[in-house]
């Protein structure tokens, strides 16, 4: 493929020979042989033979949090001839920053030669992000000839949600169910909390032998334990349009988000099995599970959360009724606001699922990005908003976040609270 | 200790010297009406050249050396300036080629962070400049042999019509069988 600045020489060579023609000039012959001559010498630049190259890209690994940095490396292998000037380019998406390298290279590339190039991204938000595709563009020094690919090698990264460490708290549900967790119930099973003795039966372990007691009693016995069991926590994430403060770098829903990725770690850690509903740009959600890939998945999915105007807690209902366990924590996390939740709250508790509330403050984002607030409105918005968390408490755990500070404190005054109560 | 590539320095080296070329034809111009065009093109080349505009500057070179017309117009035809023609033509076109490329050079070196990869650019910079080099190199030597022989063709006032068209194109048909003996019928011969 021949460049503009070719078709630029190429006119100005003919325009030169008619003006020489024209103006019976011989400067511009002697410029008509001068140009044909870098034209001709140039014939060297252009691509004689197909051009083979194969285009890998690597990275450490496909899922980060946010604010993290990976390296990326892009493989370029010539299976053709020798090419001397090849820029690349790796396309990236816009809210990926580089912070050391580059995705731009010119380089030269030898027959059957391997090039590396490696990057550092930062990515500030969360967010399925995709890599790709890589241009590729030769072109000759004189930038005479050029020729251009697209390949299509394409790499998908999750960026997923900060979360915060969240040790001394514990989220539990009230409901256990039959597998083995770190809540103790009250029935007899496995744990590691002693509850009784009784005698000896032929298929107790050995282990479970208390000798003191056997000693004792004369006759073999063995220790019971309180067992311990795990429950159902469901999240319910609100990204509805309405229920949204704040401008793209602070918001509502990144606090929601953040909230739920951290309770989904810290209830998956005390081995009870976490379900995910997510109110967004569409209804998402996950069946209750543990462990770390199910850990993964909900932070996969949170990542990607848009928000939305379609779906409202109100749509929950048929989810948790049709798909979803019995007898479940339902946590749901929502600036609150609209007034329009407490009715479907109750509902959901009158289905034999104990509720928790967790709302981020709206107050406290929109006092930052807004710079003249009025305190007359401000004291009304706390005033509506004091007014739902106390409907709220009458059937729900409510918990009054301010994103500003860590969850687990908030958390855990509202636990030692509840506990008590 | 970080390498630092010296972009700005060819950039300012490169503006110096558009600069002067531009200021010195204008000087020569001063007692023709347009002595402000030389300048024009110039300035307009040097801000294409920071801007990062290729468009802006290629308009600039493009009146630099329209105005370079206005100077020599009316020029006799000798050997002395003949030579001078060619080499101010391989002078000018040099001069726009290095500075295309130092606006590529920028553009990617804007990309860069830290110093990852900066051999790539390094290496670009050598291999292009010696590229650039023997390119203007062959074509000076080849268009002083075309130049010879269309001079040697017609020396004295130019024939008109077809007897001047058939003098260049004989040229150029001589200056090709010369350019494909010089450097293409080589390439056949070398056995790897």
């Amino acid at each position: 493929m021949k460049s503009t600045t070719s078709f630029m020489l190429f006119a100005a060579t003919i325009a030169s020979f008619i003006l020489g023609i024209i103006l019976d000039s011989w400067v511009f012959i002697i410029l008509t042989i001068s140009i044909f001559s870098v034209l001709a010498i140039e014939v060297r630049g252009a691509l004689q033979e197909e051009v083979k190259l194969k285009v890998e890209r690597k990275s450490e690994k496909m899922s980060l949090y946010e604010d993290d940095e990976i390296w990326i490396e892009l493989t370029i292998k010539n299976e053709g001839k020798s090419l001397n000037y090849l820029e690349i380019f790796d396309n990236l998406p816009p809210d990926i920053d580089i912070v050391e390298g580059s995705n731009h290279h010119i380089l030269k590339v030898d027959e059957d030669e391997e090039k590396t190039m490696r990057y550092k991204i930062h990515c500030s938000r969360r967010g399925e992000m995709e890599i790709g595709p890589v241009r590729l563009r030769y072109r000759d020094p004189l930038d005479l000839h050029v020729e251009e690919w697209t390949t299509y090698e394409l790499m998908e990264i999750f960026v997923l949600p900060e979360i915060q460490e969240m040790k001394g708290v514990n989220v539990r549900p009230i409901y256990t169910k039959s597998w083995i967790g770190n809540i103790k119930s009250q029935r007899i099973g496995i744990g590691s909390e002693f509850f009784s003795l009784r005698e000896y039966m032929p298929e107790d372990a050995l282990k479970k032998i208390n000798w003191k007691a056997t000693a004792r009693f004369l006759e073999p016995m063995t220790n019971e334990f309180i067992g311990e069991k795990s429950g159902d926590v469901i999240l319910i994430v609100d990204g509805h349009r309405k229920n949204i403060i704040g401008d793209a770098e602070r918001n509502t829903l990144d606090a929601t988000i953040r909230a739920a990725g951290s309770l989904a770690s810290s209830i998956l850690e005390d081995r009870n099995r976490v379900g995910l509903i997510v109110l967004g740009d569409y209804l998402r959600w996950l069946y209750p599970d543990s462990g770390r890939d199910h850990f993964y998945k909900i932070m996969e999915e949170l990542s990607g959360v848009k928000e939305g105007g379609e779906w409202e807690l109100e749509d929950t209902k048929w989810i948790l009724r049709g798909f979803f366990p019995k007898r479940s924590m339902v946590v749901f996390i929502s600036p609150l606001l609209s007034k329009d939740v407490s009715e479907t709250l109750l509902d959901i508790c009158m289905e034999e699922h104990n509720v928790m509330v967790i709302s981020p403050d709206p107050l406290v984002i929109e006092k930052e990005i807004i710079d003249d607030h009025s305190p007359l409105a401000e004291k009304l918005s706390q005033l509506d908003r004091d007014v739902i968390l106390d409907k709220l408490w009458k059937y729900s755990v409510v918990v009054d976040w301010n994103p500003n500070e860590p969850l687990e404190a908030s958390l855990k005054e509202v636990i030692r609270y509840w506990r008590r109560s | 200790m970080e390498k630092k590539l010296k972009y700005d320095l060819n950039k300012i080296f490169l503006a110096i010297l558009v600069l002067i070329i531009s200021l010195g034809a204008s000087t020569a111009l001063i007692e023709v009406q347009g002595w402000w065009f030389p300048v024009i093109g110039g300035v307009i080349s040097i801000f294409g050249l920071y801007l990062g505009k290729t468009k802006i500057l290629n308009l600039g070179a493009l009146l630099l050396v329209t105005s370079f017309f206005f100077l020599i117009q009316g020029i006799p035809f000798n050997y002395f300036n003949l030579f001078f023609i060619i080499f101010a033509f391989f002078f000018f076109f040099g001069l726009w080629i290095f500075m295309k490329r130092e606006l590529l050079v920028s553009e990617i070196k804007n990309d860069l962070v830290g110093s990852e990869g900066i051999n790539y650019l390094e290496n670009y910079k050598k291999d292009s400049a010696l590229y650039y080099l023997k390119t203007l190199l062959m074509g000076l030597l080849v268009s002083l042999t075309g130049g010879m022989i269309a001079a040697h063709s017609f020396i004295g006032p130019l024939p008109s019509g077809m007897a001047l068209f058939l003098n260049v194109f004989f040229s150029v048909v001589i200056l090709l069988a010369l350019y494909s003996v010089l450097f293409l019928l080589p390439k056949y011969f070398i056995v790897e």
